[in-house]
């Protein structure tokens, strides 16, 4: 089973995340603060990252800088499931495309289906 | 700085920021009700999981209820002098501490209520501060539970009497620098209707905010403050030396 990380602050959101994405034979590991998905990122090795740009005390940019700052993770690619607007990032839409980031979705308006279609094409192999 | 905050409020100035809390709390409930909703139209979902999601999405529509209700009584605030009664403090927090509990065990989260004995009653709009809590309390829920990763988390509602007569209520967390994050977060919103990256996590500065206004509307407005030990965000309510004798 594929592995991707889950990097959400809210606990109801993540465990629906979890539920959906295992059933779509993807494992998820959770982290809701960005330091220790750093650290995630080391110990579980994810062919992916799904994550939101607003989580506790930390911005989710910075977050990317220093995931793409080690050479390993340049390409890893990373989901962006934000409650933030395209439309509202301004200036943050340029230092996305910058950090590599693979698809945005505004989470309003993307189905946990779609979400899943999305990440799948960016996942080696994923077992349905 | 009470009357600052009705002087903004009395123009409209607080509007935008009202609204724009208000869709960024609501959006929460509604994006959980609506993954959960997902969750369920899939198949083979044992009983015991429909049962599960069934009662999370009920959690998640009471806590856009009230929310919507919060901002219904600040939008009164707004307009009209909130017909102000006797009230017991530590009697609404109970209240509120009951009406979250459910809420609360969602984000491993037990709320304990510690109010001073023989606290005496205080002039307040009794909707108005229940309302306040609820928020509040929800709000600061949500945002400990984000901001540290444990396998359980308290949240309290305390009051108490202060050495130069004023009552203190407000609720209080574990997590070191939530308080001051919080009100800074809420208080921003007041300045920019669209706040695209905020310190907390989306859905809970704008509860933080609506407290704020109906505690402003009522007597001052939240700051930071400790109770036993864990920080978070209290009003001071003035004491009446008529009410002592209720």
């Amino acid at each position: 089973m594929v592995k991707v990380l889950v990097v959400e602050s809210d606990r109801v959101l993540a465990d629906n995340l979890k539920d959906f994405f295992r059933r779509a034979g993807i494992s998820a590991v959770w982290r809701r603060d960005l330091q220790k998905a750093i650290n995630a990122v080391d110990e579980h090795q994810p062919e992916a990252i799904v994550m939101d740009l607003a989580t506790g005390g930390h911005g989710g940019v910075e977050f990317l800088y220093e995931l793409r700052s080690y050479p390993e993770w340049q390409n890893l690619p990373v989901v962006i499931y934000s409650s933030t607007p395209p439309q509202d990032l301004g200036d943050l839409s340029k230092a996305l495309h910058e950090l590599n980031v693979t698809a945005y979705h505004y989470k309003p308006k993307v189905s946990l289906a779609e979400l899943t279609d999305d990440l799948r094409k960016v996942l080696p192999t994923t077992k349905a | 700085m009470s009357r600052s905050r009705a002087e903004r409020s009395s123009d409209g100035r607080d509007r935008p920021a009202l609204l724009a809390s208000l869709s960024d709390d609501l959006a929460l409930p509604l994006l959980q009700i609506k993954s959960t909703l997902e969750l369920i139209g899939e198949r083979n979902l044992s009983a015991k999981n429909n049962t599960k999601h069934l009662r999370s999405m009920r959690l998640s529509s009471e806590t856009g209820l009230q929310l919507v209700e919060a901002y219904r009584l600040a939008i009164q605030a707004e307009n009209t002098n909130l017909p102000l009664q006797p009230v017991a403090v530590g009697a609404v927090l109970q209240e509120a501490a009951h009406q979250l509990s459910d809420y609360a065990a969602q984000y491993k989260t037990t709320i304990e209520v510690d109010v001073q004995p023989r606290l005496s009653p205080v002039l307040a709009h009794k909707p108005s501060l229940l309302a306040a809590m609820q928020c509040l309390g929800a709000s600061l829920i949500r945002a400990q539970a984000s901001m540290s990763e444990k396998k359980k988390y308290n949240l309290m509602f305390g009051a108490h009497r202060t050495p130069d007569n004023v009552i203190t209520t407000g609720a209080f967390s574990g997590v070191t620098g939530l308080s001051d994050k919080a009100l800074r977060s809420a208080r921003a919103l007041t300045g920019r209707a669209r706040q695209p990256i905020s310190v907390l996590p989306a859905g809970s500065a704008g509860g933080v905010l609506i407290a704020d206004i109906l505690c402003a509307a009522m007597w001052q407005p939240l700051r930071a403050a400790a109770h036993r030990n864990m920080h978070g965000l209290a009003t001071a309510v003035p004491v009446s030396k008529q009410l002592n004798l209720i």
